[in-house]
């Protein structure tokens, strides 16, 4: 079946971002098979050899993150697809890639933690860890889909963005979105973007520009007689080791988490968010899976809702402009990880949190018993 | 072409300690790169190093050439990736035995399983020398280490031993005080299509030297020439090619995959 | 043979497998203070010294180049 944008299908979410990601443009995968994410995987190995892309099944998550990172460099979009204890093994690459500024996307599946969890139920515990994981001072995109056809347009703007900025973006999706089944359009207008390259054949004098305005420079691609030295190490604007002068370090970290702080606005105005404003003095807050009660529920009691796309870089701005002046609920599958970047916005006596950590979000008639309890 | 101009003299004296071995193995790979950056039997711009973490990770800094320095005990991994998305590169792996054999062991056995198409010099020294001199998988029982004061209490690995159990086509080991044979060994790696990995004994005169009895770099390169030999003989380490045959690279077999999905292209 | 002295770090190992000594350690010092090796035989232009050097500081030149 079709309609005007593409093949309209019956599919899971996991499938749908493979799909997804190929529509983007991705044509590298590597990974290891974890559930609740492992379909993602599966459909890659067969898609990918179909469009002359490669996957690869890894010896564990860290070295699949590897892959992909060393697949970026060789000027291919990459991806790999994990859930919690994987997502855990990546995070030392998580900042590899920060570091580097080496466009790649990372799918995490999120299910019951912390440790092994529970394998087959959702959560939305790792959205600290999406944006903390790893040591040091960094900045990432994250988003979250709500339903199967944002686990394709989300993966490919998670693409869009980490070739736009250089930045692991991660898809924070759950298990309640990979393992639904609905109908989705496989659209075959996506808009993709690539990384700015420099000249080819000629050698980079200055890959890694610490000036301000050189917030994301050209890519380098390996093969390509760029000569380029990429390193962990913080560098200096050469690309050299450069590990005793704090004042390069400095510059090169605001730098990187710059380049994504500075355009939190323009990435949740681009990727988009639903506020839907109703006559009230609550607003409700969910994102993901646990959105789809939310909104049910908020229809249902007559309060507003906001679901964000975007889960990382937070937009203090956006959220204070939409909800100053509300009690607001915020609904998710943790004990309070968006929750406090919320209150962090607004004044946190007004910001009121309906915790499920794990398993399945809160029923509609929960989210409404809560809502009236508040005075809704 | 000249060995000048493979590296970055911009970034000379480079940052290893007097007498480093790692320093005789970034000497020759550069003068065998040089000369078939000369002739043209390898091109610069195709060609790329890789490392881990560890002082004879730092080397790949040193080239003039494309190259990533990755985490600690990856770079098989991050190799991986560049090889197989990109075929047409030349991948040249740095390591060292802490890289190699410890954090980054599964890599190393896979690595040779799948039979990726690069060749891995590991600088085998024995010991962590950036961390200042702790214990290694290949440092030998008795050693002394910062970590094993009374002596190490166990058995080190053969790497050489390793790679081959796990299917490494092409496997040699020397010292750094063979340099000719090195650079040659060098040479033969890079002319073999698969896994090629070349264990390099090596000294690390500050960290490891010193603690065992060698009072600088040259009591450690004559106790390397003086106890491997190229036959087997009893009580000396064995030292040159190892393993010398032909299997199927990765990509080839990727390739095929391709070809029966038909996103080959032809 | 042409010593690159701003380099040479004083290890000696060119001294060491040097075949048929034609250098030896000498008492000039570098200006970071490391003592350099200086040619004192007639070199047989093996080489192995160039190789050897963790430093790359050594070069071999036919004679009439210098």
């Amino acid at each position: 079946m079709r309609d005007e944008n593409g093949k309209v299908e019956f599919l899971q979410g996991n499938e749908a971002c493979a799909e997804g990601a190929i529509a983007a443009g991705c044509r590298f995968f590597a990974g290891y098979p974890i559930t609740p994410s492992t379909e993602i995987a599966e459909r890659m190995s067969a898609r990918l050899p179909e469009v002359g892309g490669v996957y690869v099944q890894m010896e564990d998550e860290i070295a699949s993150l590897a892959a992909v990172i060393g697949a970026s460099w060789a000027g291919v979009k990459a991806m790999t697809a994990t859930s919690g204890p994987g997502f855990s093994l990546m995070q030392e690459h998580m900042g590899y890639a920060v570091m580097t500024e080496t466009p790649c996307v990372v799918v995490n599946i999120q299910r019951g933690g912390p440790s092994t969890g529970q394998p087959t139920k959702a959560s939305q515990g790792d959205v600290m860890q999406a944006r903390w994981g790893s040591h040091g001072d960094y900045e990432v995109v994250a988003l979250s889909p709500y339903d199967v056809q944002e686990m394709f347009d989300l993966t490919v703007e998670c693409f869009n963005w980490a070739e736009t900025l250089r930045v692991p973006a991660v898809l924070l999706a759950d298990e309640v979105v990979g393992h639904m089944r609905e109908r989705v359009v496989l659209r075959e207008d996506v808009e993709t973007v690539d990384r700015e390259l420099p000249p080819e054949g000629e050698e980079v004098e200055r890959p890694f520009p610490l000036e301000p305005d050189d917030l994301v420079p050209p890519m380098p691609v390996f093969g390509r007689g760029h000569r380029v030295h990429v390193t962990g190490l913080t560098h200096d604007e050469r690309g050299y080791p450069c590990t005793d002068d704090p004042e390069v370090h400095r510059k090169l970290v605001r730098r990187l988490c710059n380049k994504v702080r500075k355009r939190a606005g323009e990435i949740h105005e681009s990727v988009g968010y639903d506020f839907i404003e109703r006559d009230s003095d609550i607003a409700l807050v969910a994102y993901g899976g646990c959105a789809r009660t939310v909104l049910e529920a908020a229809e249902e009691a007559g309060v507003t809702v906001f679901r964000p796309k975007v889960i990382h870089p937070f937009d203090e701005g956006l959220v204070r402009r939409l909800l100053d002046g509300y009690e607001v609920l915020v609904v998710e599958m943790n004990l309070g990880q968006y929750y406090e970047m919320v209150k962090m916005a607004l004044d946190p006596d007004c910001v009121h949190l309906l915790g499920y950590p794990g398993g399945y979000p809160p029923t509609p008639e929960r989210v409404v018993e809560e809502v009236e309890r508040l005075g809704g | 072409m000249d060995v000048e101009d493979v590296l970055r003299m911009d970034r000379w004296p480079h940052i290893l300690c007097p007498g480093c071995g790692n320093g005789t193995i970034l000497n020759v790979l550069a003068r065998e790169l040089a000369e078939r950056f000369e002739n043209g039997d390898l091109d610069p711009d195709k060609t790329v190093l890789v490392s881990g973490i560890g002082c004879s990770s730092r080397l790949p800094g040193y080239f003039r050439l494309d190259s990533l320095h990755t985490t600690h005990g990856r770079p098989l991994a991050f190799a991986t990736g560049l090889k197989t998305a990109n075929p047409d590169l030349e991948v040249i792996v740095i390591t060292g035995d802490g890289d190699a054999a410890a954090i980054g062991g599964n890599h190393l056995i896979h690595a040779a399983r799948r039979n990726l198409d690069v060749t891995v010099i590991c600088a085998n020294n024995y010991i962590y020398g950036m961390t200042g001199g702790q214990v290694s998988p290949t440092t030998p029982e008795g050693d002394v280490s910062t970590t094993t004061p009374y002596g190490n209490p166990e058995p080190p690995f053969d790497l050489c031993e390793l790679v081959m159990g796990a299917g490494a086509p092409h496997v040699e080991r020397w010292t750094t005080a063979h340099p000719v044979q090195l650079k040659a060994a060098i040479g033969r790696a890079l002319d073999r299509e698969g896994f090629s990995f070349i264990d390099v004994l090596s000294q690390c005169p500050t960290n490891y030297g010193r603690r065992n009895g060698f009072r600088d770099a040259r009591e450690m390169v004559e106790w390397l020439r003086e106890n491997t030999s190229t036959r087997d003989e009893e009580g000396k380490i064995r030292i040159g090619i190892l393993r010398d045959e032909e299997r199927e690279p990765f990509h080839a077999r990727i390739r095929k995959v391709l070809e029966k999905a038909g996103g080959d292209g032809d | 043979m042409r010593i690159k002295e701003e380099f040479c770090k004083g290890c000696f190992l060119c001294v060491w497998v040097c075949p048929v000594d034609a250098l030896d350690e000498s008492d000039r010092r570098n200006e970071k203070g490391y003592r350099l090796p200086e040619q004192v035989g007639r070199c047989t232009g093996c080489r192995q010294c160039e190789m050897i050097c963790p430093d790359v500081a050594i070069e071999v030149v036919e004679a009439d180049e210098g």
